[in-house]
């Protein structure tokens, strides 16, 4: 083995390592001790970074199924900012709930290196064992509040769903397998296009397979059933880690699956995804509008965003794929800034009390959390710092000018139109200024409308807040000189397809 | 035929040796029946009753925990055939793989997994409370 052979494997490495050691330290930290564990994953997502960024452009890869090419280390960094900003925004969320500290921080550690193997793993078999190292982890995640009967059904169904969409997953790779003698996607890419002429019924049924596993894990609308429970039970923090994290790894592998082996089928599965992108776009609006509940709104919100990248890799041109890398970079920074201020304002009304660090301590008699719209009422007047930065990240998503949820949007559409997907294009700007209404709600509901919110509210952590204003001037950033990041997405599609 | 004649004579050594103990132990040793000894199991669940019977969830963990470093035994049996191959190279990737697994025995160990009922747990039942 020559010494530079494990060099993809680096940015994951440093991630799971970081998993371990937040592991190890929270065995050995005593009931109610302080461990800066949050500060060890920090270290490892930093290793991970400085290695993505000395890859690329080197076009390594390990054991010929792993390749750290530009585009998966693009997902590779877009996944260290989900890391970064997920560490930084659950330490109010662990208090309230008191939550196990060193299990959330090492198991959202251990779905980080998983997402990252997804990215960048070329092999259908690794895909799958990634997919499994991630989902399991958020599967536990999930259900980490253990004495809240919410929380338990949410990680149940999530866990059923996905396991048996995890073989939906394996039989489309099964029958991969049988038509084209191969699990590596350079080998299945070249088999389909030299056969692609006689396409037999077994290619289209594994084709079909694959599309059913990865449209679940996108929260594609017929596979969209487990997303609003899921998100709604597990804690602020955790949704919106696997609301930006799960989407980000699912839609790289996604992408490297359908636009590289599997283009040469695009008459079979091109009408299959629009018709799915379409109803994506349509039901995560539509149901959107009537969520009370503001957790289940963002839920719906993430399924409709899930639709407009839909839309982005059916275009398939070059400006598509540029824009699913943008979208999910520009997703990530805006709906982890979004649940970071849920999170931060659950929190609101419960002081935290001098045992709140044991745990696994049901928190009982608590009120309960403050996840309804009418509980944004007023909130200009008490926190308008919070407010702002909130009014900033649902803007975003909504896709207003200056933000960056904007240009994403845009070059998404542009892709469509250019691809001759003008009908999903006009879809898709129908249901974003549709999804204006119930982000607005929000903004009206916290500027306009007096609430009785109660004076007593624990003070902003300094790491969060700095995350949240971090994440917002990003979001500026990115929406008004997107150009840079723009060109970084450019040049690392042109590695892979 | 040589081959066979030895692995004959194996089986008939196994079995003259089962049915020799099982006969000498029936003729020499004292008999003294009671309802637990006659038992199909002496210890565990009983093997007729109810099939919704309640059971302590600790057996699930320490199954679990069996069955995961159950599987570092089995990767270890063909890496100890291979290990001339495989060389130096193979054993630093056993060592790492041990590594790993030593973390999380550690893990399962200090936070009480092995404890069946006795201060440790208690303690953080009291915690709890």
């Amino acid at each position: 083995m020559t010494p530079g052979a494990l060099n993809a494997i680096v940015p994951m490495a440093c991630v799971t390592a970081a998993g371990i050691a937040a592991m190890v330290a929270e065995s050995f930290r005593e009931p109610g001790e302080h461990m800066p564990i949050a500060g060890l994953g920090l270290v490892g997502l930093i290793g991970a970074a400085i290695s993505a960024v000395l890859l690329w452009n080197h076009n390594t890869s390990s054991f010929g199924l792993v390749s750290a090419d530009n585009f998966g280390l693009f997902v590779t960094l877009i996944l260290v900012c989900v890391g970064v900003l997920t560490l930084a925004i659950s330490g109010p969320t662990i208090e309230r709930e008191r939550l196990p500290a060193g299990e959330h921080y090492a198991l959202t550690l251990f779905a980080l290196a998983g997402m990252m193997l997804m990215a960048t793993a070329t092999d259908l078999l690794v895909i799958f064992l990634a997919l499994e190292v991630l989902s399991l982890a958020v599967y536990v995640l999930t259900g980490l509040r253990r004495d809240s009967p919410v929380a338990s059904e949410a990680a149940f169904k999530y866990f059923l769903l996905g396991a048996f969409s995890s073989a939906f997953f394996l039989y489309g790779i099964a029958f991969t397998y049988g038509v084209t003698g191969s699990t590596h996607l350079d080998r299945i890419g070249s088999v389909i296009a030299a056969g692609a002429a006689q396409e037999t019924l077994m290619q289209r049924l594994a084709l079909g397979l694959l599309l059913v596993g990865f449209a679940f894990k996108v929260s594609a609308v017929p596979f969209h059933m487990w997303t609003p429970d899921a998100y709604e039970g597990a804690p602020s923090s955790v949704t919106g880690f696997m609301s930006t994290g799960v989407k980000a790894a699912a839609f790289a592998a996604f992408v490297r699956v359908f636009l590289s082996a599997f283009e040469p089928m695009r008459a079979d599965w091109g009408a299959v995804l629009w018709v799915v992108a379409a109803a994506t776009m349509i039901l995560g609006t539509v149901v959107g509008v009537v969520q009370p509940n503001i957790k289940r709104m963002l839920a719906y919100s993430s399924i409709a965003h899930g639709g407009y990248l839909l839309v982005a890799l059916l275009s398939g041109n070059d400006l598509g794929k540029g824009a699913v890398l943008f979208y999910l970079l520009t997703y990530a920074v805006t709906n982890l800034g979004a649940f970071g201020v849920i999170g931060l304002l659950e929190s609101a009304g419960t002081q935290p009390s001098a045992i709140s660090h044991q745990p696994f301590i049901p928190a009982t008699g608590h009120q309960p959390p403050n996840d309804q719209v009418r509980d944004y009422a007023g909130l200009w007047h008490t926190h308008p710092m919070l407010a702002g930065l909130m009014t900033v990240f649902l803007l975003s998503l909504s896709g207003f000018p200056p933000m960056a949820g904007f240009i994403a949007k845009w070059y998404v559409f542009t892709a469509a139109m250019k691809a001759g997907y003008s009908g999903l294009a006009i879809i898709g700007v129908l249901t974003s200024v549709v999804s204006v209404f119930f982000y607005l709600r929000v903004v009206v509901m916290m500027y306009m409308t007096e609430g009785e919110r109660p004076a007593a509210f624990p003070a902003v952590p300094r790491m969060a807040g700095l995350a949240l204003v971090v994440s917002a001037i990003v979001i500026f950033y990115l929406g008004i000189l997107p150009a840079r990041v723009l060109d970084w997405a450019a040049q690392s599609i042109g590695t892979i397809f | 035929m040589q081959g066979w004649l030895s692995i004959l004579i194996m089986i008939a050594l196994g079995a003259g040796f089962a049915l020799i103990s099982v006969l000498l132990s029936g003729v020499l040793g004292p008999s003294k029946p009671s309802a637990e000894k006659s038992a199909p199991y002496e210890c565990g669940m009983p093997p007729v009753g109810d099939a919704r019977e309640r059971q302590s969830v600790k057996f699930y963990l320490v199954a679990m925990i069996f069955l995961l470093f159950d599987i570092e035994v089995a990767f270890l049996y063909p890496w100890a055939m291979a290990l001339r191959g495989l060389g130096w190279n193979g054993f630093a990737q056993v060592v790492l793989f041990m590594a790993l697994l030593l973390a999380g025995y550690v893990y399962v160990w200090r936070k009480g997994a092995l404890d069946w009922g006795n201060e440790k747990t208690e303690r953080a039942r009291k915690l709890r409370t």
